[in-house]
């Protein structure tokens, strides 16, 4: 069965995701590649986490870590990535 | 299935880990801001702490944060929409230093430029005065010329005295004319000959501290040679002795610049501006203290004092 908080992360993690795209449309923040993979991927895992109290319990419980695992490699990636000269 | 998940989690913990220790040496070796590392930080520690739950949950330890588990998951967005703003401010900072950096190289190479320009000007005018005076030493002249060559002379280094003072001072807006001013008038004393036979006195009342707009200083320079090559030429004619004492001071917002000589007075056609090379300088004069928006009065009393106001 799905739980409310659930829901609501999902609808706030949904939120971020469209003022990320209105600001990255308008250039008003950096374009990092790896860390937006990482946020789409935390996000996905909120929706896996949803979906699993509907049904395929199993699968979207895997998926839902497994997307956690994909937003560790990418944030991962994303830092080591980023780097500017030292002040 | 359990257990695959727990491997996966252990290894997110792993990733995330990593992560949040390439970020603190990030901030220590200044690669990364320190309000930006710390943002991403949090971030990370977000992720970390979702990910802690999930494990502790999977193993059947206490499912005691996954109270706080949604509180995080709202927290990630917020936390990265932050970091990358913080990142854009940074930017945006690195951008206007660089430009103002390069402002500050573009204002210094034209400061060169010009002081170079004024160094070179001052140069050809001496290389002028050099040719006129070897022209003057190298042919017999009459009296006459050589005066008028004399004059002219006078009259280009005044003008070379304030491009040499503009070289060397730090503003182009204004200059100290303390400086240009007493060397103009020494050299108008230098040239005249009763000066040279030690007979004519020179004194100087000068306040260092007026500095006058640049534009103002060329038809200063000239007026102060006219005005003091008048008073040698002509205050002490059939005299053995006298004295000239030239006086610059400031007064409120004005310029009060005073010759004043002890010498015969100043005759009513040097007053009138008409006819031979005496009224010419009188012309000059005139046309000058008009030049620098000023005003002239004349008083004979004893000698001729000429007084000149001027806005600084």
């Amino acid at each position: 069965m799905y739980e409310m908080n659930e829901i609501m992360a999902l609808a706030f993690g949904c939120i971020g995701l469209v003022i990320l795209v209105f600001f990255l449309r308008k250039r008003f923040v950096p374009r990092f590649t790896f860390l937006l993979a990482a946020y789409c991927c935390v996000l996905a895992s909120n929706f896996f986490t949803v979906a699993e109290g509907f049904f395929l319990h199993d699968v979207f419980n895997l998926l839902e870590h497994t997307a956690y695992l994909a937003s560790g490699v990418f944030v991962l990636a994303g830092i080591i990535r980023y780097r500017r000269k030292p002040s | 299935m359990e257990q695959i998940i727990v491997v996966i989690n252990a290894l997110t913990f792993i990733l995330f880990a990593a992560s949040l220790g390439v970020v603190i040496a990030r901030i220590k070796g200044g690669h990364l801001p320190v309000d930006t590392g710390i943002l991403l930080s949090l971030m990370v520690f977000s992720l970390m702490f979702i990910n802690c739950s999930n494990v502790l949950e999977h193993l059947g330890v206490t499912a005691l944060f996954d109270y706080y588990e949604d509180f995080f998951d709202i927290l990630v967005p917020l936390l990265f929409i932050i970091f990358l703003d913080s990142i854009r401010l940074h930017g945006d900072i690195e951008r206007r230093a660089a430009n103002e950096r390069d402002l500050g190289a573009m204002l210094e190479e034209r400061n060169e430029l010009l002081k170079e320009i004024h160094h070179r000007v001052k140069n050809n005018l001496q290389l002028v005065i050099s040719l006129i005076s070897l022209q003057r030493r190298h042919q017999p002249l009459d009296e006459k010329l050589e005066q008028v060559l004399q004059l002219t002379e006078n009259r280009i280094f005044s003008m070379a005295a304030v491009h040499e003072t503009v070289y060397q001072s730090r503003s182009y807006t204004s200059i100290p004319a303390g400086g240009f001013i007493r060397s103009i008038a020494s050299q108008t004393f230098q040239n005249v000959k009763g000066a040279r036979r030690g007979m004519i006195g020179m004194v100087y009342e000068i306040d260092d501290g007026v500095a006058i707009r640049l534009e103002t200083a060329v038809p200063l320079g000239l007026l102060v040679n006219e005005l003091v090559s008048n008073a040698f030429r002509h205050a002490f004619v059939g005299r053995e002795q006298g004295t000239v004492s030239l006086r610059i001071l400031r007064d409120g917002v004005m310029v009060l610049l005073e010759v004043k000589d002890d010498g015969i007075g100043m005759p009513a056609a040097e007053n009138g501006g008409k006819g031979n090379g005496a009224t010419l300088g009188s012309i000059l004069i005139s046309n000058l203290v008009d030049q620098i928006r000023g005003t002239m009065e004349t008083v004979v009393d004893r000698g001729t004092t000429i007084i000149v106001r001027f806005p600084m």
